[in-house]
């Protein structure tokens, strides 16, 4: 899987970045809906029954909405990373861009969590932890499967690079 | 309840049972509300003191003299109401302090020690003993005025993993404490600890002790050479170039100033107790860094260091050269002119509490350049002393020192000219601010990971900004700015460099106990 990560330029794009799951922007965009259904049913039923005025609200609503499925659609498609023979590379954003580099022998442990929805898509999320808490990255949309892969991998490095602190 | 404790010092209730802590500690554990509360009803007295002491303008509005007997009633019911407030705020304070301690306990037992807290939203937390990286007293001010200890137990899991005593007599903190140390297989910690109300200042104060033998981490207590002293005239001037005590003793001058040369009247006074919670915000702060650092003490153990510190509770903290992640030296605005500077350290392991933080990270609280380089010398021994002097006093240029582009001026128009790193062979060197300074030192290895980030500003200007990630600390290796491709550079290279220095390092295990707080009994 490619991403259209030409306008993502941290760290150049000669290296064979790896994007995450297509899925996952259906798995936000489903939140994103179940979010937004409960205010713009009420508002649409309320601008029907006691004034079209607030068929205003409904509207803009909407349009945060469709803005919110914009941004998740662009964000997914920014989330690309990639093993490298030392570190992990994540690269996050489109506004607000980010690079972290985690190398193997700073590994502390590694999470896969799943929720429902990214469960339904058979979508998981890797986080990584080093010894710091504010310097784990986190790599959401990857199918269960390679997540597991990656998991098994990255304890093997980390365990064959282990570095005290 | 808290067992009544025999002389003997042995304690009559095994810690196997329920028990509950101190019956004070809700009102400590709450002691700013407490202070704020009781500040306000002064506050509510503020002005009838003033008309007692007959300062004008107060004198004839609280006293009526022939106004007629209606106000007099109106005043006495509104202070009927405010007295009665008070008294029913106090007695909700009381009450709900009471159900905390009723439902505040803890026991150890299978392995485990175990707190239950709360009476609608309860919590029971539960750690296990051999997860316990240390065991620590801690005695926060106003736990100090009523003679409490509360017993910190602190564990290998992330920050908040900590289960706090708070807060228990004095001397069953002490056995409490001996005992889980005893409990969690660290009984050689417990022999190590001075006797209670040993007196260990007076031997510090007699100088640099016998050096320790053979250098080894296993050293007596109290030896080691002394770095340096830090005397506390100078701290207590650098404790009051703060930027919180500046603008209130400027302010408080300038009220009183304008009040003495008639030019306002005696409503100004009326500003003062409104003031009251600042002035406790900003002194309990200033206070409380002035009785943490005082008497400080730095002294050099071969390995590691120690720091013996407090003004009222001495307070020691060994830091084992080796886990030193990341060392800071800064000087904010207000010490540029004395020329002070402080050190700050990350330390492997160390937690950093909310409230009460206890692990200490500072090594020189206040100091000249000397001392600061003295200092770095034994906590970094290969760090060039010339590459210290251009990161603290550098202004871009410097040969070795790679600095942001001119173009950066517009988001940094000060510190732009000063922001830059250099390499050594062991460290990477950060510098930046121009009104407050700093330089940052992480070694190569220590580094745990590496971000890079870049704003949509920083991306129209070809800019990026990179983070070392150290562990948990008050150092945050951070340089804003840097040229895009420069930065993806020195993120490639310090890749290398880190991954080089990681595989020379030793393999250190967390040793269970890195950071030691003890307290003498010189408390209040």
């Amino acid at each position: 899987m490619t991403t259209d990560a030409g306008q993502v330029t941290l760290r150049g794009n000669e290296l064979p970045w790896q994007g995450v799951s297509g899925d996952l922007a259906n798995a936000r965009l489903i939140v994103l809906g179940l979010i937004l259904a409960v205010p713009v049913l009420a508002t649409a039923v309320l601008a029907i029954l006691v004034s079209p005025w607030i068929a205003i609200a409904t509207g803009v609503l909407a349009l945060a909405g469709a803005w919110a499925a914009f941004v998740i659609v662009r964000q997914v498609s920014a989330i690309s990373w990639i093993e490298l023979p030392e570190e992990l590379v994540i690269r996050k954003g489109r506004i607000l861009r980010s690079l972290v580099s985690i190398p193997y022998g700073r590994l502390q442990y590694v999470d896969i969590a799943s929720g429902p929805i990214a469960r339904h898509f058979g979508l998981a999320t890797c986080e990584i932890h080093t010894a710091s808490p504010q310097s784990g990255g986190s790599l959401p949309g990857l199918p269960s499967a390679v997540a597991e892969e990656l998991r098994s991998r990255l304890a093997a490095r980390g365990e064959a690079q282990r570095a005290g602190l | 309840m808290i067992p009544v404790v025999a002389t003997s010092g042995k304690p009559v209730l095994p810690l196997g049972e329920w028990q509950r802590l101190h019956p004070l500690s809700p009102l400590i554990r709450g002691g700013v509300f407490f202070l704020a509360f009781i500040g306000f009803v002064v506050a509510q007295w503020w002005e009838r003191l003033l008309g007692a002491l007959g300062v004008p303008g107060y004198r004839d509005r609280d006293l009526p003299g022939d106004a007629g007997g209606e106000v007099t009633d109106a005043l006495e019911l509104g202070w009927l109401v405010i007295v009665l407030g008070a008294t029913a705020v106090l007695l909700v304070i009381v009450g709900a302090a009471w159900l905390s301690w009723r439902f505040t306990r803890f026991r150890v037992a299978d392995g485990q020690i175990e707190l239950r807290r709360g009476w609608v939203f309860r919590q029971h937390r539960q750690v296990p003993l051999a997860r316990v990286q240390s065991v620590e007293i801690t005695r926060p001010v106003l736990a100090r005025l009523t003679g409490l200890s509360a017993v910190v137990v602190r564990s290998a899991g992330s920050g908040t993993s900590h289960l706090p005593l708070e807060f228990l007599g004095q001397s069953r903190a002490l056995e409490v404490r001996d005992r889980l140390l005893e409990l969690a297989g660290m009984s050689d910690e417990v022999a190590r600890l001075p006797a209670v109300g040993a007196e260990p200042a007076g031997e510090l104060a007699g100088g640099p002790v016998a050096a320790a033998p053979g250098g080894a981490t296993r050293v007596p207590a109290y030896g080691g050479r002394v770095i340096l002293q830090v005397p506390n005239g100078r701290l207590f001037l650098a404790t009051i170039l703060h930027p919180g005590s500046i603008l209130l003793g400027a302010m408080a001058v300038a009220v009183l100033a304008f009040y003495a040369a008639g030019e306002v009247g005696a409503w100004a006074l009326g500003i003062f107790p409104g003031m009251i919670p600042v002035v406790i915000g900003v002194g309990a702060g200033r206070v409380r860094e002035l009785l943490r650092h005082g008497n400080f003490v730095l002294a050099d153990l071969g390995t590691s260091v120690r720091a013996t510190h407090g003004l009222t509770e001495l307070t020691t903290t060994m830091v084992p050269l080796h886990r030193i992640q990341a060392v800071e030296v800064y000087q904010s605005l207000w010490w540029r002119w004395p020329k002070w500077w402080r050190i700050r350290i990350n330390v492997a392991g160390a937690k950093l509490v909310d409230g009460g933080g206890i692990t200490e990270t500072v090594v020189l609280p206040v100091g000249t350049i000397e001392d600061a380089q003295r200092i770095c010398a034994v906590l970094d021994p290969r760090l060039p002393g010339e590459a210290l002097l251009a990161a603290l006093h550098g202004m871009g240029g410097d040969p070795h020192w790679v600095g942001v582009p001119s173009r950066a001026r517009q988001l940094d128009p000060w510190g732009y000219r000063r922001a830059g790193y250099a390499v050594t062979a062991d460290s990477v060197i950060f510098r930046r601010g121009w009104f407050s300074r700093s330089a940052v030192v992480v070694p190569h290895a220590r580094i745990q990971s590496m971000t890079l980030a870049q704003g949509p500003m920083q991306r129209f200007r070809d800019l990026a900004t990179v983070q070392l990630v150290s562990t948990l600390g008050p150092v945050r290796p951070r340089l804003e700015h840097l040229g895009t491709a420069e930065a993806e550079f020195f993120l490639a290279e310090q890749a290398a460099r880190s991954s080089v220095a990681r595989t020379a390092a030793p393999i250190t295990p967390l040793s269970p106990c890195m950071t030691r707080v003890l307290f003498s009994g010189l408390g209040l």
